[in-house]
Parts: structure tokens; C-alpha cells; sequence
């Protein structure tokens, strides 16, 4: 099952290019496993960016108060986000957790979504991340690569079970 | 969320995002059964790209302004596309001319469905958002995501992708779209074009708040077009002008409340921008499906009430679907994608008609083509006053009203004018005070 990895957000709001900076700089020598995107627009949009896909994987950044650069790992397969961290909808826009639960009430929803959130300390305009959002990208690219092995793994013996 | 209702102060505060703080919020203050005060406060990404321009070459602008607004992209494009063209002595007619208005259709499409069918039709259905609405109404969301899609789609076939489209440039396109390309949209366009004509009326006998107020409405006119790209900018009030004069006649002023700039006609005051004003001034021009869809819907040629503005929006994409179908109909590729502009040392100016209305752009450059200056005023930004003139004519006439029932209403009313609060931080807080 090959996942889906989307990096979002705004590169024009510092932080908030968190996770397309993320995607931008992924490495992996799982290319078979894992198709990445970048993702700038409407998370209503989101909806069908992921139609076909089994599983995705979401990069963005947050603004919970936690410590700049602290990742928070999130699993909406079965249950909807916290609205403190990923928002509700607004008079212009949809946010994340509103694309997904609107995508789970039309059955839309891939069968697995994680999302990783890396809060951010800065929102104003302008271009480049706070440096204790940079740092933490390394370490990031890393638990992804853990996560998609384990899945890898864990689906390998799946099959090979009911073969 | 309100306070008791003894207390002598009392406050109903709406948090839609606590993503990023203090961008956006409505903030109304009620005080021995007057309204008191309102205020819009936006905080307006095109200050920090005004900035950004400067120093650039005239060529980068479309893709710099692109990135203003997730959802109106091409508008941003256009009418920097239009300024720059305007300030070399350049005019892109034939087949380029087409396609710029087609990409454009893509636009209204997906930024029109979103709105009405997304964001506004649950406040007339009485659900929360959307989420509700899905589960009593899954196949009309379903209709509109395919609706919306079909606009991503003709964006991303015409622009290279549907967010931020790269493919626009300075005297036309990086790469034009061959006619099989364009022709694949055409099934999904004649399902969609039944399908809006019945949400125009499906639309029209929605319930709607009594609410006419007498505006001054400007939008772009062209002689023979429903004005999308280019044309004059006029009002019913007499206002005629080029878009070169908007300086002359139209003052951006800064308020203390807000960063973004308040727009007004010198000669009058504020004004309304937007589906409405186009509707109202140039009805004529629609197509005749259209206009017969507007007429069965109830609507009339004219219209004065915000809150209806989403028969208006259901109109707009009816013609907007039409007209791509007619464009792509008649498309022959063109030789040549563009056509070389060379820079020119002055000021250029530059409007079209982006989904919540026109969106003005003046740049100075240098001879080398270097961005001297530059000045974007967006729609939401001219509607501002208005909006806040609605509000407190709105809220008057319902003072009385409980303040969540109260709060409810404004809160609709906001949404009237699909305000861009603040292009991509999502952040709208609505805040009720009364003494």
C-alpha cells in the first residue's frame, strides 16, 4: 500500500511553510512506498487530492502554544482533530479538520490519515522558518521514515500471511 | 458563549480559528439600545506583497501575486498581467484574450461553489457548516465538489495547476492548451451547466432576511462581454471611468482599526464591489439561459439584497460554465503562446473582476523593468465600509433580538460578501458588546 505524503501550508507565512518545506527537503530511499505533494490551496481541495489513496500522511504546522518546533503526531483514521490545534471553519475558508470530517461524512476519507503537526513560532509575513522549526525537520524526515517502514513491514507480513 | 444576561456588560465572543491571533474580527458595540460601534478589523496580505514587488522584474509579478490568494489566483494574475500590459502599450486580442477568460471561468466556478454551496447555503438550511449539511444533504455537497473540481480542472489544464497557476504570463501564456486538451472538459460541462441551472433555482427559494439597502455599486463594463477581464469601471451612480482614472475618483485611506486600506468615491463615499454590482449593472449581458434562470429564480434584473447574493453567486457560475463550453467550442490553438513586451519606464494600471469583485493593480517600473512601486486594492478591502455600514443598519433594526439569535444573523450577514478576511490564515472573530 503505497502512502500518500502532503506537505501544507503558506510559504509567505514563515512557519506556516512548514510542512511544504518538509516535503520539499523529504528524503527517502522508499520511493516505492510513498508519492509526495505539495499542497498550497483550499483544504476543501484536499478531498480530492487524496481520492485513491489508502493512506495519507499530513505535513502542517501548528499553533497550540506548545514550544516552537515540538511535532505532535495525530491519527484522524478514526476520529476527528482537535479543534485547538487544526481550527474550525471559518466565514472565508475551510480548515484541515473541516476537510476531513466533511470527507468522513462522504466517505471520502482515506482508510489511514496521520497527521504530523510542527508548531510554529512564527506567522507574520515574509519567507524562512524560525530556526527551531528548521532543526526539527531532520528529525521528522526520520519518524516518517520509521512510521513508513513499520507500515511497510507490518503490511509485508500481512500478506504473506493470507497468501 | 454569551455572559449572563444580568450582567450590565455583556459580550458574545466567536473564535472561528485560533490559528493566528488578531488577524480578522468583527466587533459591534451596543449601548442603550444604539449601535455604538462597528468595526471590521482585517489584517491584508497584499500590504506585505506590495513590498515584496518592489526590486523585482515587471515579468515576476503575475506569479508573486498569484500567491496573495489560494482561492482567486488568476484574478491577481490578470489584472498585474493587465497593468503591466497596459504601461508597455500592449493589447493581447484573438485566441490569448480567450483563454485568459476561460482560465478566469475556472475561477469563478470553484471560488463561487465554494462560497455558496460550501460556506453560505448552510446558514439558509440552518446547519452549523457544511460537515452538518453533508449528512441530511450528501448528494448536493457531492454535486458541488464535482463542480468545484471541474473549475480546479480548467484551471489546472489552461493555468499548469489549479492553486497558484504558473502558466500566465506578461503578453500571454508559458504554454497555450491544443484543443483536445480543452476538449476533455466538455461532458463535464454540459452535466454541470443543468446542474446550476437547478441550484439557481433551487437557490431561489431559499428564505431570505428582509434586508435592501440602497448602495452605490461598481463593476467592470465592456461593450460586448459581461465584463470578467478587462473593460471600464462604472457604478449607478454615474461613476465612468478608465481604469487608468481609479486614483482620481477612488480614495484608499488607512483607518486605526485596520491595516488594510478603506476604499471610497471621493465624490460620494463607500461602495459595493462584488457579484451583486456586476449582476446589477450589466444583467444585459448575461446569456439568455442565465438571464432566464435569474428571472424564474425570483430575482428580477435587480438586486438589493445581500443576503440573495447567493442566487447571484448560483447565476455567475451558470454563465461562467456556459461561456467556457462557448470558448472551448470555438478554440483554435494559437501559433504562438505570447507576445514579447518589452519594458517601458511609467506607471501601468490594471483591473478585472475577481470572484468578490474588481481588484485593482497600479505598478511604476523603471526602464530595465524593474517594480518601482506597487498598489493592489483587493475587494475585500473596497467592500470594507460597507460591510460595516450593513452591519450597523443590520444590527439596528434587531437590537432586540437575543444576542446569540443576534450574533447568528451578523454572522451571516459577514458572510453576504464571501470577505477575504485575510487570504490564508482563515481567521474570522466576531465580538458583540453591549453596555
Amino acid at each position: 500500500m503505497k502512502t500518500l505524503l502532503i506537505g501544507l501550508g503558506n510559504r509567505f507565512r514563515h512557519d506556516d511553510g512548514a510542512g511544504l518545506q518538509f516535503v520539499r527537503q523529504f528524503s527517502t530511499n522508499m520511493t516505492d512506498f510513498v508519492d509526495s505533494r505539495l499542497f498550497e490551496g483550499d483544504p476543501i481541495d484536499l478531498i480530492e487530492l487524496w481520492q485513491g489513496a489508502d493512506r495519507v500522511m499530513l505535513i502542517d504546522a501548528t499553533s497550540s502554544g506548545a514550544e516552537p518546533g515540538t511535532v505532535q503526531r495525530l491519527d484522524a483514521s478514526e476520529k476527528a482533530l482537535p479543534e485547538e490545534l487544526f481550527g474550525r471553519q471559518s466565514t472565508h475558508l475551510f480548515s484541515i479538520a473541516d476537510a476531513i470530517e466533511l470527507a468522513r461524512r462522504l466517505e471520502k476519507l482515506p482508510q489511514e490519515v496521520i497527521i504530523f503537526g510542527i508548531e510554529g513560532a512564527n506567522f507574520s509575513f515574509g519567507e524562512g522558518l524560525s530556526g527551531e522549526v528548521q532543526e526539527v525537520l531532520a528529525k521528522l524526515n526520520q519518524q516518517v521514515l520509521d512510521e513508513l517502514a513499520q507500515l511497510t513491514a507490518s503490511a509485508k507480513k500481512e500478506s504473506k500471511a493470507s497468501a | 458563549m454569551s455572559s449572563p444576561k444580568k450582567s450590565k456588560t455583556r459580550t458574545i465572543k466567536v473564535d472561528y480559528l485560533a490559528r493566528v491571533e488578531g488577524e480578522g474580527a468583527m466587533f459591534i458595540k451596543l449601548a442603550g439600545g444604539e449601535v455604538k460601534e462597528v468595526r471590521l478589523e482585517i489584517f491584508e496580505p497584499p500590504r506585505f506583497f506590495e513590498a515584496f514587488l518592489r526590486g523585482r522584474n515587471f515579468t515576476e509579478a503575475p506569479d508573486i501575486t498569484a500567491r496573495i490568494c489560494g482561492i482567486c489566483p488568476i484574478a491577481y494574475q490578470m489584472s498585474s498581467i493587465n497593468a503591466m500590459e497596459d504601461l508597455c502599450g500592449v493589447s493581447i486580442g484573438g485566441q490569448l484574450r480567450e483563454l485568459r477568460r476561460l482560465i478566469y471561468c475556472g475561477e469563478w466556478i470553484q471560488s463561487h461553489v465554494l462560497h455558496a454551496f460550501m460556506l453560505h447555503l448552510p446558514d439558509f438550511l440552518g446547519y452549523q457548516d457544511a460537515i452538518q449539511m453533508a449528512g441530511d444533504h450528501p448528494d448536493l455537497v457531492k454535486k458541488a465538489l464535482r463542480m468545484k473540481k471541474l473549475g480546479n480542472e480548467i484551471m489546472n489544464i489552461v493555468g499548469g495547476r489549479a492553486v497558484h497557476p504558473i502558466n500566465m504570463r506578461v503578453g500571454g501564456f508559458y504554454r497555450v492548451p491544443t484543443r483536445d486538451e480543452l476538449l476533455t472538459l466538455n461532458d463535464e460541462l454540459s452535466w454541470a451547466i443543468g446542474v446550476a441551472e437547478e441550484l439557481v433555482h433551487f437557490t431561489g427559494e431559499l428564505k431570505f432576511l428582509d434586508f435592501e439597502q440602497d448602495y452605490e455599486f461598481v463593476a467592470m463594463r465592456h461593450p460586448d462581454e459581461y465584463a470578467i477581464i478587462d473593460g471600464r469601471l462604472i457604478s449607478n451612480r454615474g461613476l465612468d471611468i478608465s481604469v487608468r482614472e481609479f486614483d482620481e475618483h477612488i480614495q484608499e485611506e488607512h483607518v486605526r482599526h485596520s491595516t488594510a486600506l478603506h476604499a471610497r468615491i471621493k465624490a460620494r463615499g463607500n461602495y459595493f464591489v462584488g457579484p451583486l454590482a456586476r449582476f446589477n449593472l450589466n444583467f444585459e449581458q448575461l446569456s439568455p439561459r442565465a438571464q432566464a434562470a435569474a428571472k424564474r429564480s425570483g430575482l428580477g434584473k435587480r438586486c438589493n439584497n445581500p443576503f440573495k447574493s447567493i442566487i447571484v453567486r448560483s447565476v455567475e457560475i451558470l454563465y461562467a460554465l456556459e461561456l467556457a463550453q462557448e470558448i472551448i467550442g470555438k478554440y483554435k490553438m494559437p501559433e504562438r503562446p505570447y507576445v514579447e513586451v518589452k519594458p517601458k519606464a511609467g506607471t501601468g494600471y490594471g483591473c478585472s473582476e475577481a470572484p468578490r469583485g474588481i481588484c485593482h493593480h497600479r505598478y511604476t517600473i523603471d526602464e530595465e523593468g524593474t517594480i518601482m512601486d506597487a498598489r493592489i486594492a483587493p475587494p475585500t478591502s473596497q467592500n470594507q465600509k460597507t460591510i460595516e455600514s450593513d452591519l450597523a443598519n443590520f444590527v439596528r433594526a434587531r437590537i432586540e433580538l437575543p444576542h446569540d439569535e443576534l450574533q447568528w444573523q451578523c454572522e451571516q450577514a459577514i458572510r453576504n460578501y464571501d470577505p477575504c478576511i485575510s487570504c490564508s490564515t482563515h481567521f474570522l472573530r466576531l465580538h458583540i458588546e453591549q453596555e
